[in-house]
């Protein structure tokens, strides 16, 4: 049976029988060929070419050992010292199953920007509330103002005094009396006279209360409109506060919405990274594997080999 | 209307200055009117007591130069002249103190106009303040936070 270094592994042919080159010749290709493929960094392989050979032995030992075992149905527990191969084998066996990589944990990229959008917004909140509770205040200041103006002003023809008569009746009744005009004639015609003034000052006093009705209606209808500008007023604000807090919000939304897509596409971008990890990890161990099995698989039982493999995480 | 916020308090003087030089100028006038209503009526006084003693004078001769000194035609033609100067007195009275009342209203008339015109401003200006602060408001989008 042929070793593994004196197989071409390109051609699966024996480099004896190609090349007639002695055993130990073979040996030394395959060995160039084992330090390229599996490494010198591997434990317990040798560096030098009297180290290798010495090595190449101790696997030469160790299948003949392990084919005594397999022929009496026995196994050998691999020896912990003394054969560099046993040792590397044993240290491979030792390590534990290779576990999945631990996926670190996500750190958000975007919160810092979400949490500042959330600020700014809750602080654009406020400001317009302080707005509208500014303009509120304005307002009102301004109707109040109005309405005090307009319950202060005075009725000009509420003010109004009755003037009155310019020429007293005794005097006529003195003048009348010297001309020798009779007392009934006397008192008949100031009778006539004063039924006269009464009748003018009634009718003047009607305009005058006319006149005063229709200015406190006017007054009172300005104190109504002060008090409907009022509500509508507020009314406007409220709805424009509404409007903006909507714009808010929804600008809000947006940005929000815009963060948590780009952190869907981070942590998929990492879940990509972290799962090309996990598989560079285990091709690289099971390139190792696959290194050794081939360069001394056939020295090495079956069951060693599965045990390897599964190690490798295949 | 978002262009007038500035000058509220301009525009709400102005008005009112405007309306109170009316009044005023108005005020003054129906003044001088008065006065001049009471000095006409006085002197119409003073000329119907003079002209009315001068021919009550005269009218009482003349009874006399036809021995009617004492008759009953004397006495009734004396009274109704006497009457008669009394109603003249009286409508002269009567129509100053007329003037005089319609002196009086026009002064109220123009003191209502200006009171409503002053409460049109002031009601303007709570308007014009109104849209200031609502206009203000119109902003907001654009100031940020």
């Amino acid at each position: 049976m042929l070793k593994p270094w004196e197989i071409d592994r390109r051609t699966g042919t024996s480099y004896k029988k190609k090349t007639g080159t002695t055993n130990r010749d073979t040996q030394s290709a395959a060995l160039s060929r084992f330090k390229d493929q599996v490494g010198l960094e591997a434990p317990g392989i040798p560096t030098d070419a009297a180290g290798m050979t010495n090595w190449l032995q101790s696997i030469d030992n160790t299948y003949a050992k392990q084919k005594a075992a397999a022929n009496n149905a026995q196994t050998t527990p691999p020896s912990s010292g003394g054969d560099a191969t046993q040792d590397a084998l044993a240290a491979l066996l030792s390590q534990p199953a290779a576990p999945a990589p631990e996926p670190a944990p996500y750190v958000d990229p975007y919160a810092d920007a979400r949490a500042e959008a959330q600020r700014a917004a809750e602080a654009r909140r406020q400001f317009l509330q302080q707005w509208a509770s500014g303009a509120r205040m304005t307002m009102n200041q301004a109707s109040d103002n109005a309405a005090a103006m307009l319950a202060a002003q005075v009725n000009p023809y509420e003010q109004i005094q009755m003037i009155a008569p310019s020429i007293a009746p005794s005097v006529y009744e003195t003048y009348l009396q010297q001309a020798g005009v009779s007392p009934e004639q006397v008192q008949a015609l100031i009778s006539v006279s004063a039924a006269e003034q009464a009748a003018n000052d009634q009718a003047y006093q009607n305009m005058l209360d006319v006149l005063a009705g229709s200015t406190n209606v006017a007054r009172d209808s300005r104190i109504s409109d002060v008090e409907l500008a009022r509500a509508l007023g507020g009314l406007d604000v409220d709805n424009r506060l509404m409007a903006s807090m909507l714009g808010v919000d929804e600008g809000e939304a947006a940005a929000l919405a815009k963060f948590a897509e780009l952190t869907r596409q981070d942590q998929l971008a990492a879940d990509d990274r972290a799962y090309n990890r996990g598989q560079d990890s285990r091709q690289e161990r099971l390139d190792r594997v696959n290194s050794i099995v081939s360069a001394i698989g056939d020295q090495l039982d079956p069951t060693t080999i599965l045990e390897m493999y599964a190690q490798a995480g295949v | 209307m978002a262009g007038n916020y500035a000058d509220l308090g301009l525009a709400y003087s102005q008005r009112v200055r405007s309306a109170g030089s009316q009044r005023d100028a108005s005020l003054a006038s129906n003044a001088y009117g008065r006065f001049l209503s009471q000095q006409r009526g006085r002197r119409q006084q003073t000329d119907l007591t003079r002209t009315s003693n001068n021919q009550l004078g005269k009218l009482a001769a003349s009874y006399g130069v036809r021995g009617l000194r004492n008759s009953g035609v004397r006495q009734r033609g004396v009274s109704d002249f006497a009457t008669g100067v009394q109603q003249q007195s009286q409508d002269i009275a009567d129509r100053v103190r007329q003037e005089q009342q319609q002196s009086v209203l026009d002064d109220a008339s123009v003191s209502a106009a200006y009171e409503q015109l002053v409460a049109d401003a002031e009601l303007q200006k709570m308007r014009d303040i109104y849209a200031t602060a609502l206009s203000l408001q119109d902003y907001m989008p654009f100031l940020g936070s």
